[in-house]
């Protein structure tokens, strides 16, 4: 049935994609006349499959390990971030993918959502899980990082061989050492002196297991200051330069590394994957910076509390102009007190349905709130004709996606990476 | 001046979606009244203080987080019993009202301990009722919530949720409030959202500092924002 499964699924996607946009249709429909569409095109994969999952750093520690991997001559398959359902992933194959289902990789290295990469991982085990970190993330959803530590513990026990973790996350390492009795399981490790270069450390969610053994170490993150980080690979150290300054994008590194590192096995070359990384561009949103008519735009992501705290805590000073939008996306702001606003001294304008929460925050603290502007396009063309040409935009996930698109910036997240 | 002193139990082991918003607001808003505000944070195995407080603060937090601090407050629970009997305001939200409540069953057979000072038992279920709520008072703010409560009494109800994006919300019957105690899973962070509360706790309603009217003007704010989207 692959070949009914490929041919109708190209078909569609290529009719849907004339009408502009993709769609997981085609996916979907693939799947319905092959269920086994996944398993008979990637699990056919000669040097198998790797997973990516975890609160934050997801999209940019997949970008750093399908870049260090194809430094070392590997053909990697990887997914868009939004093809985390088997629809979705089946749609993006589909793309690649021969009549016969052949593809032409040696490797795929997915971004999993938490909870929705079992279903992948139900039609095809992956070889290899690389969990980034358990952090606050999304409580309107998820409720608490407890319920998130038991989806990734599940993805773990669906994992065939190798697990790679953040060690110094208490979460991703106690998820580890419960299954290092039938996974090769390895922690990657930052010192004392890497978290305290952030002013509020790694971020983790709490753990209160007594366990203080190690993981077997695979890579040190040694120091790390702005965006340049020194990790240590088997005694030798190499230094790299980051996508953006902060812990979290070091962290991120060494992790890509790490799982790299194993993949590759004896020719892995720790200078190839330094210099590889190195070269790579932020993902966006991320530490991103938009060029807009002659204006500077720096993106602070409001994702959720730790991807917000580590971006504030990375400020190397006080953001001059400053813009604050939140809508819907973020349904309850409430963390917003628990934040240390660090450099962030004022806002000039803030904006979306969330408006009079932040200004609220800003206010208990005495901190200067700037026009209140509930209307986001009204708020960016205030926000544009003020003065000067460095700009800050603190900003959610989809008042970023809103954003790009308003300012023309067409390409969807991940289509670059 | 004036004194009023708040014990926050256990800041850095119960904290979930900004509760310490409510400590800042209460801080903020007796100070602009002319009150010298002093708070103490008590942490799990350290002493409390010798003298009562005229406020106890207990916050949410994560399922293992609230055993191990369910666990340090049966030691210490004779101590904020006596001084909650002796005039001591108590404000709990969230898993803080568990902590307060005749005990959490997290499963059947175990029952974590609590403080016995709101008279209702409370049960984990699988329901999670989340959503923005308005209620019948006047509240507003958001609940991310999964228990069951038996009350000892209907008129123990801090407020019922009149209007929310969540349909199992409307007419949901939240928190406690009896006497000095005042129990909540609204969230928002619940006193910057509805600063009347705060007032009330602090003893200061009626005399609006100048800094505390701009406050509740960008409160009053937050909660219309709420109203139009649940009322949508």
């Amino acid at each position: 049935m692959i070949p009914l499964a490929v041919l109708v699924g190209k078909a569609l996607r290529f009719v849907l994609r004339l009408r502009g946009g993709g769609s997981a249709v085609p996916g979907r429909i693939a799947l319905a006349i092959e269920p086994k569409f996944l398993q008979k095109t990637l699990g056919r994969m000669q040097r198998g499959i790797y997973f990516v999952s975890g609160s934050n750093g997801k999209s940019t520690t997949t970008a750093m390990l399908v870049k260090v991997l194809r430094a070392h001559g590997l053909r990697v398959l990887s997914n868009p971030a939004g093809g985390n359902l088997p629809q979705g992933l089946a749609s993006a194959l589909l793309a690649d993918v021969s009549l016969f289902g052949r593809l032409d990789h040696d490797v795929a290295v997915l971004e999993v959502d938490e909870a929705y990469g079992k279903l992948i991982a139900k039609k095809v085990a992956p070889n290899g899980l690389l969990l980034t970190n358990l952090q606050f993330d999304q409580l309107n959803r998820f409720h608490s990082p407890e319920e998130v530590f038991g989806y990734l513990d599940e993805l773990a026990t669906l994992t065939k061989e190798l697990l790679v973790v953040n060690g110094t996350d208490p979460n991703t390492e106690r998820l580890a050492k419960g299954h290092r009795a039938r996974l090769k399981a390895f922690g990657v490790y930052a010192s004392k002196e890497a978290v305290a270069s952030a002013r509020n450390g790694i971020l983790a969610a709490p753990s209160f297991d007594l366990d203080e053994s190690d993981l077997q170490h695979i890579i040190n993150l040694v120091s790390t200051s702005g965006n340049r980080a020194v990790i240590t690979h088997g005694g030798a150290a190499v230094e790299l330069t980051l996508p953006a300054a902060g812990l979290h994008y070091a962290v991120d590194a060494a992790l890509a590394i790490g799982m790299a590192s194993k993949i590759i096995g004896a020719d892995f070359k720790a200078q190839v994957a330094a210099d590889a990384i190195s070269e790579l561009q932020a993902v966006y949103g991320r530490g991103e910076v938009i060029h807009h008519q002659g204006q500077n735009i720096e993106i602070i992501m409001m994702k959720n509390l730790p991807s917000l705290q580590a971006n504030l805590d990375a400020l190397q000073e006080s953001p001059k102009t400053v813009w604050i939008s939140v809508d819907e996306g973020t349904p309850d702001p409430s963390w917003i007190y628990d934040i240390d606003l660090g450099k962030l001294r004022h806002a000039d304008v803030i904006s979306g349905t969330k408006t009079y929460q932040w200004a609220t925050r800003l206010a208990y603290e005495n901190l200067d709130f700037g026009e209140l502007i509930e209307d986001e396009n009204a708020a960016l063309e205030y926000f544009l004709k003020l003065p000067g040409t460095n700009k800050t935009a603190v900003i959610n996930y989809e008042q970023m996606m809103w954003l790009r698109k308003r300012l023309g910036l067409l390409d969807l997240e991940g289509g670059n990476a | 001046m004036p004194k009023f002193t708040i014990l926050h139990l256990y800041p850095n082991t119960l904290h979930l979606n900004g509760e310490v918003g409510n400590v800042v607001a209460l801080v903020e808003r007796g100070k602009a009244s002319g009150l010298e505000v002093a708070v103490q944070s008590v942490e799990l195995g350290e002493n409390l203080p010798t003298e009562k407080p005229d406020l106890i603060f207990i916050g949410s937090g994560i399922l293992s987080a609230v055993k191990v601090a369910s666990v340090d407050l049966e030691k210490k629970s004779p101590k904020l019993i006596d001084w909650v009997g002796a005039g001591a305001k108590v404000l709990a939200v969230g898993a803080g009202f568990d902590l307060i409540s005749k005990g959490l069953e997290v499963e059947p057979g175990q029952t974590l301990f609590g403080l016995g000072l709101a008279d209702t038992r409370h049960r984990i279920t699988n329901d999670h009722l989340v959503g923005e709520v308005v209620t019948e008072s006047g509240l507003a703010g958001f609940i991310n919530w999964n228990r069951e409560i038996v009350r000892g009494g209907t008129e123990s109800i801090l407020a019922t949720v009149s209007s929310s994006n969540e349909a199992q919300l409307v007419g949901y019957q939240d928190g406690y409030r009896t006497g000095n105690i005042i129990a909540t899973n609204i969230q928002g962070p619940f006193l910057p959202m509805n600063p009347s509360v705060a007032d009330e706790l602090l003893g200061i309603s009626g005399k609006v500092a100048k800094r505390n009217a701009t406050l509740n003007q960008l409160a009053e704010k937050s909660r219309e924002a709420i109203s139009r989207r649940v009322n949508r």
